[in-house]
């Protein structure tokens, strides 16, 4: 089976960040987190095997529904003026189009998509519905969830057209990169700290690790794939820190991001934030 | 068989649609063990349609043909397809929102609860602005006061205004929201509009608060436990104290029965309470099956978890509680220990349970001989209660108490007897003054005997002088 021992990798990293967080989730204070965060992430891996296995037919539907349920969460959690519900609207109608345009495999027509229906039209739909005040704090976060959670998020789905293996090597590469950043502690900014510095930085080697290992299983020669796995593991690292930047921002505290809806915005913003990155840099390259 | 085939109806509706539907917008329901098996008056705020099929889905499917929500007949009963979808897929009961002199438009209402269902009531009376809550209309009042006894469930729903508000037609998915608040019974003499706007109180009472402004976070509001052996002094005292800080600053009041909120000198009471801690029957289970004495587990389980969600609740500046499962938990262990306790130990063991330090391994065989409860919460990681800031020890006497629980008529249980409660007493006040000595906890003695007002002039001195001498920072508003 193609891609199968990048599989066994996947599955390996998910059995130890499972046991890790068993073993450390009781403890509590930053590892409170952990045992919610390894069960995330075995149904993101079983996502991710399922993207690079099934049929278009049955991947992207189900991908399209986790991507329909991080946006109705983000917008309860950041909720918009109530006449905004068009634009909401527009954002969940813009799912099905980015995945007809991965079915059809042109990635020109998702770009358009992105583009042109939505960093254009949508600040003419929140400008029309509406009306001046507040135009711009809607408009910023409506983009922040296209961007986040629909443009990086349909690019899991590009990795079906590169064969079976990338997207398995994507989860084991952001794994790598962000079970020790977890593990010490989350670099956050303006509060640098030695601990969550060693996490970025074990993360990061860990990743490029495993991107010089398997990376010429899939036809990624070494040097590229230590350097694409570098940028994967700081997407990483910036993903984790946007997140906890937003949620500071709309007064969600730790305690929400353990048990609240933050929860799954707190899981699923850094393990695809670095997916286009991924997809240009070494699914694409080959 | 026409019964028959409209439950048949109702119940493949709702179970067909409704509920896959509403799992799809990811529907969340907290607090919903809180909504009882009986007959009942659920009353919550109204800005959509979507509101009556969400409260529906509070109850099992097999309970719905039981459950009525109450709906506007001159709306619903407009036109055919409306009709048919409040009575057939709602199981509504249509009453008249103004109806000809000398009829009361409640009737039927009340002909229902007399016969035994849950009725879904929006005292709103209408759907309102998305996102305000209107003044309720007097007649859930009129339903207390002729129905005395009734419960009445307050519950917030929030998310539905933002799917399908008043006036627009294309529903748009979000998420919802729907906070259980605890059953309550009103005064059926009380005016029907002085209940109405308590019953607003309550359902308000369990809105999520506003994000806080951006900036600078208030610090974690200080703690303070009532302790001493469980008696009306005590909680005397705690209600004395909580009026006494409130004119200090916002005070949150965790009583063993209710929450108090106390502002400006004025103390109402909580009607949601505080988040009920889930899973306390792990506890209940441990405590029954592993051998832990009197099977308190659970309630100090479910007190520590609040004391734990208070620590996040920075718009107080005070926590108050009846009671503090640490000291109790602590004290109980000592209590009945096989052998006497040093104060080192306690120190440890509060150690243990405020999740501070684990117990080792190598220690735990023998904490599970002589302390099951202490170890059972330390291995379980069953909550981490926070240490007070000051504790006011109620000191009454043991013998006191027990006459007290032996009026009560209902057999004593183990650790109730004289000497039980001795023993309870004297390691409380062990535990007490362990913190004191070794956690900085300031501590107040109080007499059983002494007026609570006194005790809590005291105290309200004292936290005042610290708060100056602190510089401690009042909440934002």
């Amino acid at each position: 089976m193609a891609g199968a021992h990048i599989l066994v990798v996947l599955a390996t990293g998910l059995l130890l960040a499972g046991l890790v967080s068993l073993w450390l989730g009781p403890r509590g204070g930053r590892y409170r987190a952990l045992p919610g965060w390894a069960l995330f992430w075995a149904l993101f891996g079983a996502l991710l095997v399922v993207i690079s296995r099934a049929p278009a037919l049955v991947s992207l539907p189900m991908l399209g529904f986790v991507v329909f349920a991080t946006l109705r969460e983000y917008f309860f959690l950041a909720p918009l003026r109530p006449a905004d519900r068009w634009a909401i609207m527009f954002a969940y109608f813009s799912i099905p189009l980015c995945l007809y345009a991965v079915f059809v495999d042109r990635y020109g027509l998702f770009l358009t998509t992105v583009l042109l229906a939505l960093f254009l039209l949508m600040p003419a739909v929140l400008t029309l519905a509406t009306g001046a005040r507040g135009l711009l704090e809607s408009m910023g976060r409506v983009l922040l969830a296209v961007l986040v959670f629909l443009f990086c998020a349909i690019h899991l789905a590009w990795m079906h057209h590169r064969g079976p293996g990338f997207p398995e090597l994507y989860g084991a590469l952001v794994l790598a990169a962000e079970l020790p950043q977890r593990i010490a502690g989350r670099l956050r900014l303006g509060r640098a700290g030695v601990r969550p510095w060693a996490g970025v930085i074990v993360g990061l080697v860990l990743a490029c690790g495993l991107a010089a290992w398997l990376g010429p299983w899939q036809g990624v020669g070494w040097r590229r794939a230590v350097a694409g796995a570098t940028l994967v593991a700081i997407s990483v690292t910036v993903g984790g820190m946007v997140t906890e930047a937003v949620a500071e921002d709309l007064g969600l505290d730790s305690a929400a991001a353990r048990v609240g809806r933050a929860a799954l915005l707190d899981r699923i913003v850094p393990a695809i934030y670095a997916a286009p990155l991924y997809y240009h840099l070494l699914a694409r390259a080959t | 068989m026409r019964r028959l085939l409209r439950y048949g109806l109702l119940l493949l509706f709702h179970g067909g649609f409704v509920r896959p539907v509403l799992a799809l917008l990811g529907v969340r329901f907290r607090r919903r063990n809180l909504v009882p098996a009986g007959p009942c008056l659920v009353v919550a705020n109204h800005n959509s349609h979507l509101d009556a099929p969400v409260l529906m889905s509070l109850f099992p499917l097999g309970r719905l043909p039981e459950v009525h929500p109450v709906a506007a007949a001159d709306y619903f009963g407009r036109t055919w397809v409306r009709r048919a979808a409040a009575m057939l897929f709602m199981n509504a009961i249509p009453i008249e929102r103004r109806a000809p002199a000398g009829v009361d438009p409640l009737e039927p209402v009340i002909e229902a609860l007399r016969r035994g269902k849950t009725l879904i009531f929006f005292p709103e009376g209408s759907r309102g602005e998305a996102g305000v809550v209107a003044p309720f209309r007097p007649g859930v009042g009129r339903l207390v006061r002729r129905l005395p006894g009734l419960l009445v469930v307050p519950v917030f729903i929030s998310g539905p205004e933002r799917i399908w508000p008043r006036g627009k037609i294309v529903p748009v998915p979000h998420a919802i929201d729907v906070i259980v608040g605890k059953p309550r019974i009103y005064d059926p003499e009380q005016d029907p509009s002085v209940t109405a706007q308590k019953v607003r109180d309550d359902v308000l009472a369990l809105a999520p608060p506003p994000p806080p402004v951006p900036g600078p976070r208030p610090a974690p509001p200080l703690r303070i436990s009532v302790c001493g052996l469980q008696t009306p002094q005590r909680h005397a005292v705690y209600r004395e104290i909580v009026g006494r800080l409130s004119e200090l600053g916002p005070v949150l009041g965790v009583g063993a029965e209710e929450c108090l909120v106390g502002e400006q000198g004025r103390v109402r009471e909580l009607a949601g309470g505080v988040a009920v801690a889930r899973g306390g029957w792990v506890a209940r289970a441990f405590g029954k099956l592993l051998g832990v004495r009197g099977a308190r587990l659970a309630p100090w389980v479910e007190r520590a978890r609040l004391d734990e969600a208070t620590e996040g609740a920075r718009q107080y500046r005070f926590v108050v509680s009846d009671g503090d499962a640490l000291v109790e938990l602590v004290a109980w262990s000592a209590a009945f220990a096989p052998e006497p306790v040093n104060e080192r130990e306690i120190a440890r063991a509060v150690q243990y349970v405020t999740g501070e330090r684990r117990l080792p391994l190598r220690l735990a065989w023998r904490y599970l001989r002589r302390y099951p409860a202490l170890a059972w919460w330390s291995l379980l990681d069953l909550a981490r209660p926070p240490r007070p800031r000051w504790c006011v020890f109620v000191a009454a006497a043991p013998g006191h108490v027990a006459a007290a629980l032996r009026a009560r008529g209902s057999p004593l249980a183990p650790d109730e007897s004289e000497a039980s409660l001795e023993r309870l007493d004297a390691a409380m006040r062990q535990v007490v003054e362990t913190l004191r000595r070794r956690a900085r906890c300031e501590v107040l003695e109080v007499a059983a005997d002494d007026p609570a007002g006194l005790a809590a002039a005291r105290l309200a001195e004292l936290v005042r002088a610290h708060v100056a001498d602190a510089g401690v920072t009042a909440p934002a508003p």
